[in-house]
């Protein structure tokens, strides 16, 4: 293996080494010369073939390493193809078994180094090399290749983190493109099940090295893309365990790279050691350094996840909780809030302003039933101070009347009153109630003393009222001049009558008895006074008129009839 | 104006959380709890708020308590 390539440029040298060994053959040697001279019998094809074989295989013994570029590349079970340089041009074939060991790919074009053995076909008289295996030419090939797709990939933006997608933060499947026989699934499902055995995987298996598996894998990749939400796949995981080099080659196909950047869902990639960096990896939304570590990207603990929820839920609870409090709190420093905060607060404030107008409005009742009692009281006593003689005369019927309705209006007053307490208020205090059955008792009094003043009743008791010709009243004897005219009003009529001179009065002028309602025993009328009297009983509507304007109340109005 | 009365954004009826996926209902959550943080939702609505987000947190915690799953396998049908 340490022998530098083979150059077709140097078959002269090898064939000076196969006529150098010909010629070391005794036998060879005789038959050589033989043919050469022309005598002897003739070779046959095959043999001449079995020859140049020999030759060869012993002449150039294996493994050559031959350098050039492959041409006429045709894959049947085996693969055949011509190594060719400016010049020349040598068969190769490549057998199948052979052809599954090698791991590289070769196309027409290739600059390749292929190792094998140099042999003759002699069924087509073809002189080829029988190879091993395929490299790509050249030590730093690999890593040329490598850095050429990185640059390409790069300037294409494949590898930019803009367009990386964010991971799901718990996926419900994750699609697990690997080998089903490898390290790598055990390990992903581990730490999967370990972490979070709530997230499904889905295992798509695939070859991770040699010939085929490149495309497999981009296939797996499109498949996955394709059918994720039917699957219910939101991630992928693609990864492998370590190898050689040459092992993760794979994982530079630029096919895969195209499969991941159109994927749908995220991809995350490990492939190999953490010193091994892939195309697809970085390519992939992430990249982690081994399937362990891309299986903890892509599962979140569970215990972790449930501590993040409890402090989510405990924070919700909290702004909810502080969010209400400032709201009453701000009520709180609301006017308006008083009510909400303390409603019994505010119906005692109304029941105290109900309590306060009941009052005020027993006050205004008992106000006004004590001024009507006021009223009455005057009037009462202004009908007091009326000596029955002035009323004779008059429309005495009315007086009575007048006192009726003056009665009876104070009494319907005082059912109102009444019944506007009753309505407005059932708890009127003990206190009204008792002022108003003083002030009904007040009042059946008075109703007592108007009955007594009662002109009808004074003059049924034998008084009479003496009026001069001009109706003005007689209250003194010493008034009257003998033989003047005078009228006397009884109770069922009118009878003149003439004063005697002889008449002496037991009254001296100035002495005036007293002439009350309650007077019983009035001084001994003038005995023309008892005398009837012939005349015309006239009656006067105006003195009437007068009468019962006398009977409204004005304060400070002296009785007309009184002090004559 | 029936028609625009009919269009007019109304609060969109919330999913029920139980077809959330865990992704969709701490997205939410998140949202939620960013809202009341901003005091955006009014107060009213604060109550409704913690108890969509409790209901939220319950669907998680389901998904969180879902059974082991079973190793599935798919094969790559044809390429597409």
């Amino acid at each position: 293996m340490t022998r530098p390539p083979f150059d077709p440029n140097r078959r002269r040298a090898l064939f000076d080494q196969v006529e150098h060994a010909a010629a070391a053959d005794p036998g060879g040697s005789a038959r050589r010369g033989a043919h050469a001279a022309g005598d002897g019998p003739p070779l046959t094809v095959s043999r001449l073939g079995d020859l140049i074989r020999r030759l060869l295989e012993d002449g150039v013994p294996g493994p050559l390493r031959v350098v050039g570029e492959i041409a006429n590349l045709t894959e049947r079970t085996h693969v055949y193809f011509s190594l060719r340089d400016e010049s020349a041009s040598i068969s190769c074939v490549l057998f199948a078994s052979d052809a599954r060991r090698t791991r590289f790919s070769a196309a027409n074009g290739h600059r390749v180094i292929v190792t094998g053995t140099l042999t003759h076909y002699g069924a087509q008289g073809r002189t080829q090399i029988q190879v091993r295996r395929v490299d790509p030419d050249g030590a730093g090939d690999l890593a040329a290749r490598f850095e050429a797709l990185c640059r390409e990939l790069r300037a294409l933006g494949w590898f930019d983190d803009a367009r990386k997608r964010p991971l799901p933060i718990l996926p419900q499947r994750v699609a697990v493109i690997t080998s089903p026989t490898g390290a790598a699934l055990h390990d992903v499902r581990a730490t999967a099940l370990a972490r979070c055995p709530a997230v499904g995987l889905v295992l798509v298996p695939v070859r991770v090295q040699g010939d085929g598996a490149a495309d497999e894998i981009a296939r797996a990749l499109r498949f996955v893309s394709r059918r994720a939400a039917a699957l219910g796949i939101d991630a992928v995981l693609l990864t492998r365990g370590g190898g050689s080099a040459e092992d993760l080659w794979t994982f530079n196909d630029r096919r895969i790279a195209e499969a991941i950047r159109a994927s749908g869902v995220p991809v995350v990639a490990a492939i190999g050691h953490e010193s091994d960096t892939t195309i697809a990896e970085l390519v992939a939304d992430r990249r982690a350094s081994t399937p362990t570590q891309a299986t903890m990207m892509l599962v979140p603990d569970r215990a972790e996840l449930e501590v993040q929820l409890g402090h989510m839920a405990s924070r919700l609870r909290a702004l909810v909780r502080a969010r209400v409090e400032s709201a009453r709190w701000r009520l709180a420093r609301n006017a308006a809030a008083e009510f909400l905060r303390a409603p019994g607060l505010r119906v005692a404030r109304l029941r105290a302003a109900v309590d306060r107008g009941e009052r005020d409005l027993a006050r205004a009742v008992a106000g006004r039933l004590s001024a009507a009692s006021i009223r009455l009281e005057r009037l009462a006593g202004r009908l007091t101070r009326i000596r029955p003689a002035v009323v004779v005369g008059v429309r005495h019927e009315r007086v009575g009347a007048l006192g009726q309705r003056l009665v009876s209006a104070c009494h319907r007053r005082l059912e109102r009153a009444r019944a506007a307490i009753r309505f407005a208020s059932p708890r009127l205090s003990d206190a009204v109630r008792r002022g108003l059955h003083q002030r009904r008792s007040r009042l059946v009094a008075q109703e007592a003393v108007l009955r007594l003043l009662d002109p009808q009743r004074i003059l049924r008791l034998g008084f009479v009222r003496v009026e001069r010709a001009d109706l003005t009243p007689v209250t003194r004897a010493s008034a009257l001049a003998t033989g003047e005219r005078v009228a006397l009003l009884f109770v069922d009529g009118r009878r003149c009558a003439t004063i005697d001179a002889s008449g002496g009065s037991s009254a001296g002028p100035g002495d005036d008895p007293p002439m009350g309602p309650s007077d019983d025993h009035p001084g001994d009328p003038p005995a023309a006074a008892r005398r009837p009297t012939r005349g015309t009983a006239r009656r006067r509507p105006a003195a009437s008129s007068g009468l019962f304007e006398d009977a409204t109340p004005r304060p400070d109005d002296p009785a007309p009839a009184a002090g004559t | 104006m029936p028609r625009a009365t009919a269009s007019a954004p109304g609060p969109e009826p919330l999913p029920d959380p139980s077809t959330l996926s865990f992704e969709a209902a701490s997205a939410e959550l998140e949202s939620i709890i960013a809202r009341v943080e901003e005091g955006e939702i009014p107060l009213e609505e604060c109550l409704a708020a913690r108890r969509r987000g409790e209901a939220l947190i319950g669907r998680c915690r389901a998904i969180l308590e879902q059974a082991e799953r079973e190793l599935e396998r798919v094969e790559p049908d044809g390429d597409a």
